[in-house]
């Protein structure tokens, strides 16, 4: 199914993820972003200043909502309440795309607030698509769902990653949301090819890329969200770019937050990357 | 080989409990490899509640110490898990476990302080209200008020404290200078009440004023409310209100 504008109203550009430490600058000066995206939780209250702002954020850029703790992968039930917040944000806010991780958060009552890793089985794959279908159901749109970074792999296990995230996107007709340093990030950490994953994807449902930059630690790559984005990721993201079409891009940045300008370049690096193809391809500039 | 339902349970058993056994059982690769990934887990899980903690609690932060805080906040996320998904709910409690914490019984107010800084955080994300419509009021002959009702805006709270915990608040705020001497003999109440244009407040209430405004609260009439008042000879009425309406906390008169 090809990735329609009720979906995925995204323009296709380099954006930058808006933290909290960025909004009073940003709702000051209304720099040039393409669009923004935000963690959909941190605007899950009834009201005040915080989502005030992200309204008049709103009223200036494409804004992505990006859920980080609906446990989409949690054989728990979904948590009634916590989508009934995010469908309040949705409604309120008119977003041009809703993402969510591949991956479970919470199990029993205890919510992990971490991005976890799932084991590639059927069962789990039942359930998450059980869980896509309930939360695509409540929103009225699909979502967009992320392939996450991971430093542990279960056995035995049904599906290679690849092929669960493409089954899942098949069976629930959900996008993707493809990150890129994740790719690589968990490529090196479990010795598989990026270029594995990024054949098994399906180019119609990529609706969105993101970008990060990590750490390595003791030979284990971390996802810190904590630095530019490396070589070997920008290398990886003009081969998803070659072989998907540009796509709405996002820079992420979260821990050791820089200034705006700084974010401001490295989404005007990725910008690079997609006018590059464009010029090299003959694309039109969406 | 586990069910879904059981290897979540491995895991968060693993982070919380350092029970990693069974979790490493089904973990493929070099074990010891995998003992350094559930570490990392281990470490992202409990810095993210215990950020959330050291962000929401900065006045406990500043009267410990950062580095007592994130150790008392580590303790506490190990035994009390974040019941969301949205780390912004996370801490409810944390003012409870504070008072039960022995380390801490040298400063028996410093739950009082976090009680202040979860109602800060509660307030500034409560539900906006309508505009005041205070009508009612001024159609209504001061005779006959004690029948109104004065409905409150929902973004408030009121803490009633048996320590100054008005002034505590005051000292510690980054923006005071002057003296930081606090007369611990004191007992203040508090009202925490957010604004359209200034953000969330916190006043100094009078014990009797934060009997008269939780009986507001509750739905009581003017009438009903004065009467729970307990000494109403420091207690204004006019005054009182005026103040309330000028903090913007009444957002409408009825019968």
């Amino acid at each position: 199914m090809p990735v329609v504008p009720r979906d995925c109203a995204l323009p296709v550009q380099a954006g930058i993820g808006l933290r909290a430490a960025h909004l009073d600058e940003v709702c000051a000066d209304w720099p040039r972003l393409a669009w923004v995206e935000v963690h959909s939780e941190n605007y899950f209250m009834a009201g005040g200043p915080a989502l005030a702002a992200l309204e008049s954020v709103r009223q200036h850029y494409p804004v992505s909502l990006h859920g980080v703790g609906m446990s989409l992968g949690g054989a728990d039930a979904l948590d009634p309440d916590h989508l009934r917040r995010l469908k309040r944000l949705v409604v309120r806010i008119e977003p041009a795309a809703v993402s969510e991780h591949l991956c479970w958060s919470a199990i029993g009552g205890r919510c992990l607030n971490d991005l976890l890793p799932l084991p590639y089985t059927r069962e789990a794959l039942q359930r998450v698509c059980q869980h896509i279908d309930q939360v695509q159901q409540a929103l009225g749109r699909r979502i967009l769902l992320e392939n996450i970074a991971s430093y542990l792999r279960f056995l035995p296990e049904d599906l290679l990653e690849w092929d669960f995230v493409a089954e899942v996107a098949r069976r629930t007709g959900c996008l993707l949301l493809l990150d890129i340093n994740n790719v690589y990030v968990s490529a090196v950490n479990h010795g598989f090819s990026a270029q594995s994953f990024l054949d098994a994807m399906p180019a119609d449902a990529v609706a969105e890329i993101h970008l990060a930059g990590h750490e390595e630690v003791g030979g284990l790559l971390i996802d810190t969200h904590s630095r530019p984005v490396a070589q070997p990721v920008w290398a990886l993201f003009y081969d998803a770019v070659r072989r998907f079409g540009p796509r709405p891009t996002l820079i992420e940045w979260d821990r050791d937050l820089p200034t705006l300008a700084v974010l401001q370049n490295e989404a005007a690096q990725a910008q690079g990357y997609l006018d590059a193809y464009r010029e090299r391809h003959d694309v039109l500039p969406a | 080989m586990y069910s879904l339902r059981e290897l979540q349970t491995a895991f968060a058993d693993a982070v919380f409990q350092h029970d990693e056994g069974p979790l490493l059982a089904c973990c493929a690769g070099d074990p010891a490899r995998a003992a350094q990934a559930l570490q990392v887990y281990r470490e992202g899980v409990l810095t993210s509640l215990t950020g959330a903690l050291t962000l929401g609690f900065p006045l406990v932060g500043r009267i410990v110490g950062d580095d007592f805080l994130r150790a008392v906040a580590r303790r506490y996320a190990l035994t009390r898990p974040s019941r969301s998904g949205d780390l912004n709910r996370y801490g409810g409690d944390f003012a409870d476990f504070l008072a039960d914490f022995a380390p801490l019984a040298e400063l028996p107010y410093l739950a009082d302080v976090a009680r202040l800084e979860w109602a800060i955080q509660q307030v500034g994300a409560a539900a906006d209200a309508a505009a005041p419509d205070l009508s009612r009021l001024a159609a209504t002959a001061a005779d006959d008020w004690g029948e109104l009702c004065f409905e409150l805006i929902p973004a408030h709270a009121v803490l009633v404290s048996v320590w100054p915990l008005y002034d505590i608040w005051r000292v510690n705020q980054p923006t005071h200078h002057g003296s930081c001497q606090v007369d611990f003999s004191l007992a203040q109440s508090v009202l925490v009440s957010r604004r359209p244009d200034a953000g969330v407040v916190v006043t100094a209430l009078e014990t009797a004023e934060a009997a008269f405004v939780r009986a507001l609260d509750a739905g009581c009439s003017l009438y009903q409310a004065l009467s729970v008042v307990p000494d109403t000879a420091s207690f204004d009425l006019q005054s009182s209100l005026s103040r309330l309406i000028g903090l913007g906390l009444i957002g409408r008169v009825h019968c």
